[in-house]
């Protein structure tokens, strides 16, 4: 999702972007949420400076409302104080500055759908594993016919992986 | 340094503060040029009344602009800008005293790669040959010089044609 409220830039970037990417664009943020709401975004792109709601204003809503889509915001001034508190509060996944080579920019949106899938990836993990730890934990409950030894081994093992999806939680 | 296979060019940026306005080309290494993209009248003059910090930030966020389609532009041709080259025919109207020498310095000291060269002509850009400027901020090696001397005078021949420039229209304040 690229977000600016200048159309040349909206079509440029479409044009670059579209042969690796599906890309939608919106030219405010009200009507890049509008957009989010009814198709899946895996990275959000937009301009800091756009009138009623600012790039950094736009990804506050994002985080709330689409915490897995990866962030970015984009501006030609050096010395936004909003961005840079937008990036040490973790509500950006970067923020660059114009101009962009693009074939740079090309790189940071593969990076960003990399830095989505394994998020998302993380997440089905942190979904699915409890319920396989149980399963496994209740095989070698029941199961008679297991070496002793190797069966507390296992236990461990089963420990540890539900101490690591805490962490996960957290 | 250009990656890849990309054509290198100067991407160069002729402001006329005189009538607020802006053209963006390549030119080659021959000289010739790359008429990309041009401003309508008028579309710099927000800079205007405001503080001196915020004059240096708004033209900043123009140039920067300008500089980005060039960038995308070029792209689409299979080019790649080697050297920003920002060239002014005269100084900022009504702007505070030294914002020419700020406004270039900033652009050097930000934009390291490509380099910035921020150069001062006289009215029109070129009266002679050969051509004259002032080097207001940044480095202008050997090979760019020569290559700025060969095509800025074609550069600005194209100027009086403005179907061979994509125009961009001036966006709403923010």
């Amino acid at each position: 999702m690229i977000v600016d409220d200048e159309p040349d830039v909206l079509f440029s970037l479409t044009g670059l972007l579209r042969r690796e990417f599906q890309v939608y664009t919106a030219n405010s943020g009200a009507a890049a949420l509008e957009i989010m709401g009814e198709h899946p975004v895996d990275v959000i792109m937009t301009d800091q400076r756009m009138p009623s709601m600012t790039g950094t204003e736009l990804m506050s809503r994002v985080k709330m409302e689409h915490p897995r889509a990866v962030r970015i915001v984009f501006t030609g001034y050096a010395d936004t104080r909003a961005v840079i508190d937008a990036i040490n509060s973790g509500e950006l996944y970067r923020y660059i500055t114009k101009p962009w080579d693009p074939e740079d920019l090309i790189e940071v949106l593969r990076e960003a759908a990399k830095k989505h899938d394994e998020l998302a990836a993380q997440e089905a993990l942190a979904c699915e594993l409890p319920g396989l730890l149980d399963d496994a934990e209740r095989l070698v409950g029941e199961s008679t016919q297991l070496d002793e030894e190797w069966a507390q081994g296992l236990r461990l093992r089963i420990e540890h992986f539900r101490r690591l999806l805490e962490r996960l939680d957290t | 340094m250009i990656k890849g296979n990309r054509e290198p060019v100067l991407l160069t940026v002729l402001m006329q503060p005189g009538s607020l306005c802006w053209h963006a080309a390549g030119i080659r290494r021959d000289g010739q040029s790359v008429p990309l993209l041009r401003s309508e009248e008028n579309s710099m003059t927000d800079y205007r009344g405001l503080e001196p910090d915020a004059q240096r930030a708004w033209l900043r966020h123009c140039i920067a602009g300008v500089l980005q389609r060039g960038c995308d532009r070029l792209f689409a041709r299979n080019m790649k800008a080697e050297h920003f080259v920002l060239i002014a025919d005269r100084h900022f109207p009504d702007a505070t005293e030294g914002l020419t020498e700020q406004l270039a310095d900033h652009f050097v000291q930000w934009m390291i790669n490509p380099p910035v060269t921020y150069l001062l002509t006289p009215p029109g850009f070129v009266d002679g040959s050969p051509v004259r400027w002032q080097l207001i901020a940044g480095e202008l090696p050997q090979t760019i010089d020569q290559t700025l001397h060969r095509g800025l005078p074609e550069l600005v021949e194209e100027l009086q044609v403005p179907g061979a420039w994509e125009l961009i229209a001036k966006a709403q304040s923010t």
